[in-house]
C-alpha cells in the first residue's frame, strides 16, 4: 500500500492552549477575588457586578468551561490527528470551534455579571447562550467523527475512547438540563420544578464534573503522561475495565448531591450505592496512570511535566477516594452544605485539572516551538508553590467545615442551640482568609508558568504544520485469531458511540423517569399556592443576585436543622419552583423557612447594611435594588410561562396579575412607613421582601390550622 | 532468665487489660454534646487519661527494656568469642536508636496532651477528639513495638540465626507491592506489549492488579446489602424515621437533665429575678435582641420596650411567652430553641427593668396600656391569641 503524506496542523492547539490558559488565569483571579469577598465583604464594593453572588458563578464557570473546556480541547486537537494518523476532518469547524467557544465564554462572562442566570449551578448561562453552546458542541462532534472516519489507523486508542464518551454525554447531560421555557431575550424557567429539577439538575452537576473535568482529562492522561514518560500504558486490560465501569457508574451517582433531601430515599440510596462502586474504576485511572510511569520513575525527579503529572494523578486518586466517603450519609450529614464540598472539588480542580493541564503545557509549548522549555528551574519552582498553594488551600477548608457542623449540631443540656449561625460564620472567617492566600499562591505559580511559556515560545519558532506519512486503510481486514474481544469495538467509532450513549443512558432513566411519573413520589400538599405576581418578580431578583451561591432552601430532617430553621423540608412545598433553589453550600443560614421570621422593616435593613441586623455578617450590601425598579411589563409574560409549565394561575390572570403585584407592593410599603420607613412600592427590595417573606408560609399555614383542628 | 520471661509475661497480661478496659471506656462514652458546669466524663477526659496511663505503661516499658538490652548485651559478651562483631553492632545501633526515641516520643505525647488540656471549647472538642485517637493508637503502637523488642533481647524469642537483618521491624514493603499488584519485572515487558502503538504509544498486557478487582466486587457487594438493607428488608432507618429516634432521644435526656435543674421555668411559674438575673438578661439583650429593638430598648424594627404600651401585655409571664414563642407575623421570633427557660426569664427580667427608663429616641408607643393590676383581672384572654402557647 501506498503511503500518503499529510499535514498536522498546530495552530488550533496553540489557539487553544492561549485560551486556555488566559482564562485559567481569569478565573482563577476571580476565585481569589471571591475568596477574599468572604472574609472581607468590603470587596463585593457594592456594585452589582462586584458582588458574590454574580461573580462566584463567574468564577466556577470560567474555570470549568473556560479553563478546563479549552484544556481539553487543545489536547483533543493536538492528540486526536496524531493517534488517528490523518488531519482533522475540517479546519473550519475547528475554527468556528475556537472562536465560537471563546464568544460563548465572553457572552458567559458579561450574562452572568449582568445578573441573567438560570440559578442552576454549572448550567447558569441563559438560554441564548445553551443553544449556542449546543450549536457549537455538534461543530466539535461532526469535526471529530470526521476525523475518526477519515482517520488511517485501525484501532482507536484509549484516549479516543474517553473522547467520544464525554462527547456524547456532555452532550446528553446539557440538553436534557437546559430545557427551559424563554420568558424574554435573556430570561427563561426551568421546564422541571422542585424535586425533579433538582434530580435533574444534579444529575447534571455530578455528571458535569464526571464527563467535562474528568473522562477527558483521563484521555488527556492517556495521551501526554506516556509521551512524556516514554513508557508504554501499563495495562491495557485495566482500560477496558476502567472505562466501561467508570462511564456506567458516573451517571448513577448524581443524587448524592441531594442526600437528606426531600428527594425520595430510594433515589437517594441509589446515588450512596453507585458512588460507592464508582471508587474503584475511578482509581483504575490512576492505577494506569501511575503504573504507567514504572521504570520511569527516576525521570520523574528531574522532569517537571512529570512531577505535574504525579500529583494530578495522585489527586485524582484522592478525590475520587473522597467522593465515595462524602456519599455516605452520615459523613454527608457533616460535609452536605459545608465547606468540606469547597475542599474535595479543589483537590480536584486544583490538583488533578489544574496540574494535568500545566504539565500538558510545559510538554506541549516548547514541541509547538520546536525547542526546549526555557527554564526548568522556574517549571520546579511553580511545581512546588501549586503544591503548597493546594494544601494551603485545602486545609482550613476541611477544618472549618468540621468546626461549623459540631458547632451547628451544637446543643445544651437544657436542649437549646449553643451558638447562632452567626457565630459559627465568625469562627470560620480566619479559614476563609488562609484558604484565599492559599488560592493567591496558587496563582501565583500559574503567573511563573506564563512567564516561562512565553519565553519558551520567543526561544523557539511555531511549528505551524508537521509532516506525517501513512498508508491508508484497506477495505478489508482480518483480525488476527488472537485478537482481544474489545478490538472489534475499537475498530467501530459508530459502535462504541452508540454503545457508550446506552451505557450512560440507563442511570439517568432509572432515576428520573420514576421521579417524574409515580406521584407518591412527591406527595401534594394542598396548602402550597403559587407565588404571587410580586413574590414572583422578587424570586426572580433573588435568582439574578444568586443568593442561592450562599443560602440554602432545603432543611435537611435534623434535630439541629429542624431547631434552628423550623420544620424540615417536604418534597411537596417545592411544585412550583422553576428552577429549584435548595443551594449546596450554606454561607448564610438556610432560608426555606425565612417568611414571617422577622419583620419587613428587618429585610429591608438587612438588605442595605447587613450587619446593622445581624451584627458579623458577611453578606454583601445590595444598594441598587433600592434603585431599580421592578420590571413589572414582565410580569404577563412571566405567569403565561409559569403557566405553560403547569402552575396553576387561573385562565387569564396574567391580565390582572399586576394590580394584584401592586396591592401587594403598597401593603409592604405601608408595613415599612409604620417602622419609619419610606420607600417607593416600585423598587425591587419590594419585591425581594414579599418573596422572602413568603418562603416557607404554605407549610407552616397548613400546620396550624391543623393544630387547631386537633 | 525463666523469672524474667514470667515477669514480662505478666506484664504483657496487665497490659493487654489495661488497653481492652480504656478501648471498652471510650467506645461506651457518648460524644459530648455539653460543657456544661457540672463535671462530666467526657471522651476527650477519658482519652487524655488513657494516652497518660499508656505514656506510664511506655516509660515502664522503656526502662525494662533498657535493662533487657543490658542483659542481652551482657549474654552477648560472654559468647562473643562465637558472634560476627557485625551482628553486634546492628544491634547496638538499634538499641540505642530504639532508647533515643523514648524520651521524644514521650515529649510529642505530652504536647499533645497540653495541647488537649488547654482551654477547648466544644467546637474543637471533636477535633481534639480525633488527635487524641491518633496518639492513643500511636502509643498503642509503641508499645507493641517494645513488647516485641523486649521477647527478643531477653531471649524470648530469637531471630533466626540465617537472617541478616532483623526482620521484625523491616517489613519489605516493595515486595508485598510487587505481589499484591502482581506486577512482572520489566525485564519481562516484551513479553506483555500488545503490539499496539498508537502515535508511538505502546500497550502493556499487564493484568488488573487482584486487589482491584477484589475490591471492586466488594463494593458491589457493599452495594447491594446497602440497598437490601435500606429498602428490601427495612432494617436501617430512612431519615425521617432517624430523624424521629434523635428527637426522641434527645427529648429524653432533655427531661431528665431538666429534672435535675433548677431552670425548669415556664411562662406559668416565671417571676422577676434579682440583679444577677437582670445583668444576665442584659449581657444576652445587647448581642441578641438590640438589632430590632434598639441598644437601650427604645425600639427600631421592633417596638419600643421602655415605654408602658405593649403590643401583647407586658407582665413578666407575658413578657417571658413572648419571647419564648415569639410573635411571627409580627417579625418577632420565637427564641425558646435559641435560649434556656432560665435565659428567657433573664431576658424577661432584664426587660421589665426597663420600664420607664426613657431612652432618648424613643419609638412611638404601640399596643395598649399596660398595668399589672388590670392584667391580672383578664389574664384568662392571653393565652388564647397565641397557637404555639396552647401547643
Amino acid at each position: 500500500m501506498e503511503l500518503q503524506k499529510f499535514y498536522y496542523d498546530n495552530k488550533i492547539p496553540k489557539l487553544f492552549a492561549i485560551a486556555c490558559i488566559f482564562w485559567g488565569v481569569i478565573g482563577m483571579l476571580v476565585g481569589v477575588l471571591i475568596a477574599f469577598q468572604l472574609a472581607f465583604p468590603v470587596l463585593n464594593f457594592g456594585i452589582e457586578y462586584t458582588t458574590f453572588g454574580r461573580v462566584r458563578p463567574i468564577h466556577t464557570n470560567a474555570v470549568i468551561f473556560a479553563f478546563v473546556g479549552n484544556g481539553i480541547f487543545t489536547g483533543v486537537y493536538y492528540s486526536l490527528p496524531r493517534l488517528l494518523k490523518t488531519p482533522m476532518w475540517s479546519n473550519a469547524l475547528s475554527k468556528i470551534h475556537f472562536w465560537g467557544w471563546q464568544l460563548i465564554i465572553v457572552a458567559a462572562a458579561l450574562s452572568l455579571a449582568m445578573g441573567y442566570t438560570s440559578g442552576k449551578e454549572y448550567a447558569e448561562l441563559e438560554w441564548p447562550i445553551d443553544i449556542a453552546i449546543t450549536l457549537i458542541w455538534v461543530a466539535f462532534g461532526i469535526n471529530i467523527f470526521g476525523t475518526i472516519l477519515t482517520r488511517r489507523e485501525r484501532h482507536l486508542y484509549v484516549a479516543i475512547w474517553f473522547f467520544i464518551a464525554s462527547w456524547v454525554t456532555i452532550a446528553m447531560l446539557h440538553i436534557v438540563n437546559s430545557f427551559e421555557l424563554p420568558v424574554s431575550f435573556m430570561k427563561s424557567y426551568s421546564w422541571y420544578a422542585g424535586v425533579q429539577d433538582a434530580l435533574v439538575q444534579w444529575w447534571y452537576g455530578h455528571n458535569a464534573v464526571a464527563f467535562f473535568l474528568t473522562t477527558p482529562y483521563l484521555g488527556l492522561m492517556y495521551y501526554f503522561l506516556p509521551k512524556a514518560a516514554g513508557r508504554p500504558v501499563y495495562s491495557y486490560k485495566l482500560s477496558i475495565v476502567h472505562f466501561w465501569s467508570l462511564i456506567f457508574l458516573y451517571i448513577w451517582a448524581g443524587p448524592h448531591h441531594l442526600l437528606y433531601t426531600a428527594l425520595p430515599d430510594w433515589a437517594q440510596s441509589l446515588g450512596t450505592a453507585f458512588s460507592i462502586m464508582l471508587l474503584l474504576p475511578s482509581w483504575g485511572g490512576m492505577l494506569n496512570g501511575l503504573f504507567t510511569l514504572r521504570g520511569a520513575w527516576d525521570k520523574v525527579r528531574e522532569d517537571p511535566v512529570l512531577k505535574f503529572f504525579v500529583v494530578a494523578v495522585t489527586c485524582y486518586g484522592m478525590a475520587t477516594f473522597e467522593g465515595p466517603m462524602l456519599s455516605l450519609k452520615n459523613v454527608n450529614a457533616i460535609s452536605h452544605y459545608s465547606d468540606w464540598t469547597i475542599a474535595h472539588v479543589h483537590i480536584g480542580a486544583l490538583g488533578w485539572n489544574g496540574f494535568l493541564t500545566f504539565g500538558m503545557m510545559y510538554w506541549l509549548i516548547p514541541k509547538l516551538f520546536d525547542t526546549k522549555l526555557y527554564s526548568k528551574k522556574l517549571a520546579a519552582t511553580h511545581f512546588w508553590i501549586g503544591t503548597l498553594g493546594i494544601i494551603l488551600y485545602a486545609i482550613p477548608m476541611y477544618w472549618a467545615a468540621f468546626r461549623s457542623y459540631f458547632m451547628l449540631s451544637a446543643f445544651t443540656p437544657e436542649g437549646q442551640l449553643q451558638y447562632q449561625f452567626i457565630d459559627v460564620v465568625q469562627t470560620v472567617v480566619p479559614f476563609y482568609v488562609l484558604r484565599a492566600l492559599g488560592g493567591t499562591l496558587y496563582l501565583a505559580g500559574v503567573l511563573i508558568m506564563v512567564y516561562n511559556l512565553i519565553k519558551t515560545a520567543k526561544q523557539g519558532s511555531f511549528v505551524a504544520t508537521e509532516a506525517a506519512e501513512a498508508a491508508p486503510l484497506t477495505k478489508q481486514y482480518v483480525a488476527p485469531a488472537k485478537a482481544h474481544w474489545h478490538s472489534f469495538i475499537e475498530r467501530k467509532p459508530i459502535t462504541l458511540l452508540v454503545l457508550s450513549l446506552i451505557v450512560v443512558g440507563i442511570g439517568g432513566l432509572v432515576e428520573m423517569v420514576p421521579t417524574f411519573l409515580i406521584k407518591s413520589n412527591i406527595p401534594t400538599l394542598s396548602s402550597v399556592k403559587p407565588y404571587t405576581p410580586l413574590e414572583l418578580q422578587g424570586r426572580d431578583i433573588y435568582i439574578s443576585e444568586g443568593c442561592y451561591n450562599c443560602h440554602s432552601q432545603m432543611i435537611r430532617p435534623f434535630r439541629y436543622e429542624v431547631a434552628r430553621y423550623g420544620d424540615y423540608s417536604k418534597a411537596g412545598e417545592f411544585v412550583y419552583d422553576h428552577p429549584f433553589q435548595w443551594g449546596s453550600k450554606r454561607t448564610g443560614p438556610d432560608l426555606a423557612r425565612e417568611g414571617g421570621k422577622y419583620p419587613d422593616s428587618w429585610h429591608f435593613n438587612h438588605m442595605i447594611e447587613p450587619v446593622s441586623m445581624s451584627p458579623g455578617s458577611i453578606m454583601p450590601t445590595y444598594p441598587w435594588l433600592y434603585e431599580k425598579q421592578i420590571d413589572i411589563a414582565s410580569t404577563k409574560s412571566k405567569i403565561y410561562a409559569m403557566r405553560k409549565l403547569g402552575v396553576p394561575y387561573p385562565k387569564n390572570y396574567e391580565a390582572v396579575a399586576n394590580d394584584d403585584l401592586k396591592k401587594q407592593a403598597d401593603g409592604i410599603v405601608e408595613n415599612l412607613r409604620k417602622d419609619k420607613i419610606n420607600i417607593k412600592s416600585d423598587k425591587q427590595i419590594i419585591a425581594l421582601i414579599a418573596y422572602l417573606q413568603r418562603l416557607g408560609k404554605d407549610i407552616k399555614a397548613e400546620q396550624s390550622s391543623s393544630t387547631k383542628t386537633q | 532468665m525463666k523469672h524474667l520471661s514470667r515477669k514480662i509475661k505478666l506484664r504483657l497480661t496487665a497490659l493487654v487489660l489495661l488497653l481492652s478496659t480504656t478501648i471498652a471506656r471510650a467506645a461506651a462514652e457518648v460524644p459530648p454534646v455539653n460543657n456544661d458546669t457540672n463535671f462530666k466524663l467526657d471522651v476527650n477526659t477519658v482519652l487524655t487519661a488513657c494516652a497518660f496511663l499508656l505514656l506510664i505503661v511506655i516509660f515502664v516499658l522503656g526502662s525494662t527494656l533498657r535493662s533487657a538490652i543490658f542483659f542481652y548485651h551482657e549474654k552477648r559478651k560472654k559468647e562473643s568469642a562465637a558472634s560476627s562483631s557485625g551482628a553486634k553492632l546492628l544491634s547496638l545501633i538499634i538499641a540505642t536508636l530504639l532508647i533515643a526515641t523514648i524520651p521524644a516520643m514521650a515529649q510529642d505525647a505530652t504536647a499533645n496532651n497540653l495541647q488537649t488540656s488547654g482551654p477547648s471549647t466544644i467546637k474543637d472538642a471533636e477535633v481534639l477528639r480525633w488527635v487524641l485517637y491518633s496518639v492513643l493508637s500511636l502509643e498503642i503502637i509503641v508499645i507493641f513495638l517494645f513488647t516485641k523488642m523486649i521477647r527478643f533481647f531477653t531471649g524470648i524469642t530469637t531471630f533466626k540465626a540465617t537472617s541478616k537483618k532483623p526482620p521484625l521491624f523491616q517489613i519489605d514493603f516493595a515486595k508485598i507491592w510487587t505481589r499484591i499488584n502482581k506486577f512482572k519485572p520489566i525485564e519481562e515487558e516484551t513479553s506483555l506489549d500488545t503490539g499496539h502503538s498508537y502515535d508511538g504509544i505502546r500497550e502493556l498486557n499487564n493484568v488488573t492488579p487482584p486487589w482491584f478487582i477484589a475490591g471492586f466486587v466488594l463494593s458491589i457487594l457493599f452495594a447491594i446489602i446497602y440497598l437490601y438493607r435500606y429498602h428490601v428488608a427495612e432494617s436501617a432507618p430512612l431519615q425521617i424515621e432517624e430523624y424521629n429516634i434523635a428527637v426522641a432521644e434527645a427529648k429524653v435526656k432533655q427531661a431528665e437533665y431538666l429534672k435535675k435543674q433548677a431552670n425548669n421555668v415556664d411562662e406559668n411559674t416565671v417571676v422577676l429575678l434579682g440583679k444577677d438575673g437582670v445583668e444576665s438578661g442584659k449581657a444576652l439583650f445587647a448581642t441578641n435582641c438590640v438589632a430590632c429593638h434598639g441598644d437601650k430598648g427604645q425600639g427600631g424594627v421592633g417596638p419600643n420596650l421602655t415605654d408602658n404600651y405593649w403590643l401583647h401585655k407586658g407582665g413578666i409571664k407575658d413578657v417571658f411567652k413572648s419571647i419564648k414563642y415569639g410573635w411571627q407575623e409580627k417579625g418577632m421570633k420565637s427564641w425558646k430553641d435559641d435560649f434556656s427557660p432560665n435565659q428567657i426569664a433573664q431576658l424577661a427580667s432584664f426587660v421589665e427593668s426597663l420600664k420607664g427608663s426613657n431612652p432618648p429616641g424613643g419609638k412611638e408607643p404601640q399596643g395598649d396600656l399596660y398595668s399589672e393590676e388590670a392584667a391580672t383581672t383578664t389574664k384568662a384572654d392571653t393565652t388564647k391569641t397565641n397557637p404555639e402557647a396552647t401547643k
